[in-house]
């Protein structure tokens, strides 16, 4: 009878045991080949956490150190992002003219260095690269749909969710709005005005005109 | 010396000019009209140029315009409507008072004509009139309407179950004391054969069906079954973190920001149609929206924080595939037009993401072989195509151009 109990309280051990492996909550349940799943070569937005000295040698480690010698891991911020060359000109700064779109003589093609706050220069300066074709609105408006809407509402009036609670959204066919050019759309994209922040960083100028195109559409009261 | 007397002659006309014009402007200041019609007229004007910024009963970006027409003379209220900008910088005592208050330069709206701007004043002085009807929806205050429901919802659910096993328990009484008296007087009353006595005295004996052969084979086939089933299931979750729900350093919510606000995912996930990865947004994206919104909150101040130290914030991974399988994201969003939701879930209902799909092999291979290719419009499938349909009447599914090989993902 002992016997009995005592195969039985085994076997409820081990079953036990297996079903406490599963995930959920903070759990991440048990890995197989945890090295596999904690990648030693560069993965991106990775963070190194362990920055005591150690490298990963043939011996499997609990916690896992980046070993790559070139890798800062020491660094105020352990990060595995690398800073770019000095004097590197940000994509997002590059305006997509080429000689065959300039649109004044002096314009300078790649690097579009107008100020900032410069919006008025720009909208008399910067002309679309991009021709008027229903392709290319068809991709302004969705890409219109992701990254505006939600402030300046679908139909660009100026009612999107978040447009309500963050305030200050123009409608884009009021009168003050509708007559701007293309230039002062495509640098308020990129740099902001007012209340509304620089979007450069979430968006390439090709996908800034994109938008541009869409917009003067909505400008117009046509969706 | 001529150019400065001139200079002076030009700013004394410009500073005097304008005096003299108010004080006539004020001895026949225009009339804020009264008319429905006019009214009606600049109330549609007032939602399509003002009302982002400013409301008649409360501050927004700018301010309430209740009895604006009682802080300065309507004419005042005119042009600074039309050159706010002007008015600041012209050095007008209340003008700058207002841009030190809101911080904010109103644009011009000189494309109004005096009768427009009179006509919103109208419709403003309207509104100032009525009665607070309604107040304005506090922000955030929608979300919560559903969780309430269901919330009320599985409270009934749970009252109908208590009630009913109380009533089964009820019901349960009822029978043994029914049984126990009807017995009691059939012993009283009947006269009974030795049968029907024996019958009466049978006693449920536990014990000899807990030693039952019968009763053993049952329960240890149902023991070995659930701890097989237990000990496979166990052994086939390793790797697997289906479920896994890790909290984050900040609490931030899908089900408020993507749910509510419907905020696009590529809003702030802006790699998804560009590379191998999602991208987990970097602080400023946070800021685009929280330059305003919430701006006190101690969970914002984690993001102020990382920005001023210039540190990450440490966002823990929740889907992670190991490094023996490729994965890229582009390819499925961008060429493959699948949503989001399609391995991820219902994300817009998630408070903490947790990992939706089982992301094994078998579950990728699913739906490889079930999913046609999203060729339409891609020049680069057409030849795949063409082959495909010389020798197959069946749409072309991934596994048709080698969504199965091996080498595809593990390499």
């Amino acid at each position: 009878m002992m016997n009995i109990i005592k195969n039985i309280l085994t076997v409820s051990i081990i079953s036990a045991i297996a079903l406490a492996c599963g995930p959920g909550g903070n759990n991440p349940g048990v890995e197989y080949a945890p090295q596999m799943y904690h990648s030693i070569p560069y993965e991106p937005l990775t963070q190194i956490t362990e920055t005591t000295d150690g490298m990963i040698g043939e011996a499997y480690y609990e916690t896992f150190i980046n070993s790559t010698p070139y890798n800062d891991y020491k660094a105020a911020s352990p990060s595995n992002s690398l800073t770019p060359v000095e004097g590197t000109v940000a994509r997002q700064n590059y305006t997509s003219v080429t000689n065959s779109n300039v649109s004044s003589p002096g314009q300078n093609l790649l690097i579009y260095n107008i100020h900032k706050d410069s919006v008025a220069q720009a909208g008399r300066e910067l002309k679309n690269p991009l021709p008027n074709t229903p392709d290319i609105v068809a991709e302004g408006k969705q890409l219109y749909l992701s990254y505006c809407s939600h402030c300046h509402g679908k139909t660009g009036a100026g009612d999107g969710k978040v447009g309500g609670i963050y305030g200050g959204v123009p409608n884009y066919s009021s009168r003050s709005v509708a007559s701007l050019p293309e230039g002062h759309i495509f640098h308020v994209i990129t740099h902001g005005i007012r209340r509304m922040w620089p979007h450069k960083s979430q968006l390439n100028p090709e996908e800034r005109w994109k938008i541009v195109r869409y917009v003067q559409k909505l400008q117009k009261g046509e969706q | 010396m001529s150019k400065l007397f001139i200079k002076l002659k030009v700013n004394l006309i410009l500073y005097i000019l304008p005096l003299f014009l108010a004080s006539q402007s004020f001895a026949q200041e225009p009339e804020i009209p009264t008319d429905a019609a006019v009214i009606s007229e600049g109330a549609k004007l007032f939602k399509g140029n003002c009302a982002q910024c400013h409301n008649v009963k409360t501050r927004l970006v700018g301010p309430a315009l209740q009895n604006v027409w009682e802080r300065q003379p309507v004419s005042w209220v005119i042009n600074f409507i039309k050159y706010p900008e002007k008015t600041i910088t012209s050095g007008d005592p209340y003008a700058t008072a207002l841009y030190e208050e809101y911080k904010q330069m109103m644009p011009n709206h000189d494309f109004f004509s005096d009768e427009e701007i009179l006509s919103i004043l109208a419709y403003v002085k309207d509104e100032t009139n009525k009665e607070d009807v309604a107040d304005v929806p506090t922000p955030g205050s929608g979300g919560g309407g559903q969780e309430v429901e269901s919330s009320v919802n599985s409270d009934l659910l749970l009252a109908i179950v208590v009630g009913l096993v109380i009533l089964l328990i009820i019901i349960l009484i009822v029978m043994v004391l029914l049984v126990s008296a009807l017995t009691r007087y059939i012993r009283k009353e009947k006269e009974l054969t030795e049968e029907e006595k024996e019958f009466l005295d049978q006693r449920f004996d536990v014990g000899s069906v807990l030693k039952s052969k019968a009763f053993i084979g049952i329960v240890t086939f149902i023991f070995v079954a659930v701890v097989a089933q237990g000990i496979v299931d166990g052994l086939l979750g390793i790797g697997v973190q289906q479920g896994y729900a890790p909290d984050q350093p900040i609490p931030f919510s899908h089900k408020l920001h993507a749910g509510y606000y419907e905020i696009d995912c590529k809003y702030c996930h802006t790699g998804v149609e560009k590379s191998k990865n999602a991208n987990i947004p970097s602080a400023n994206i946070c800021m685009n929206c929280h330059n305003s919104i919430r701006t006190t909150s101690p969970e914002m101040n984690k993001i102020y924080t990382a920005i001023e130290n210039n540190e990450p914030i440490q966002w823990v991974r929740v889907h992670n595939l190991p490094d023996l399988a490729y994965f890229n994201h582009s390819q499925h969003v961008k060429v493959g037009g699948l949503d989001c939701e399609n391995c991820h879930g219902d994300i817009k209902e998630m408070e903490v993401v947790q990992q939706h799909s089982l992301l094994t092999m078998g579950w990728c291979i699913d739906c490889h072989r079930e999913t046609d290719v999203n060729a339409k419009g891609n020049d680069y499938y057409d030849k795949l195509l063409q082959l495909h349909e010389s020798d197959s009447k069946e749409p072309m599914k991934v596994e048709d151009i080698g969504g199965l090989e091996c080498s595809k993902c593990h390499y």
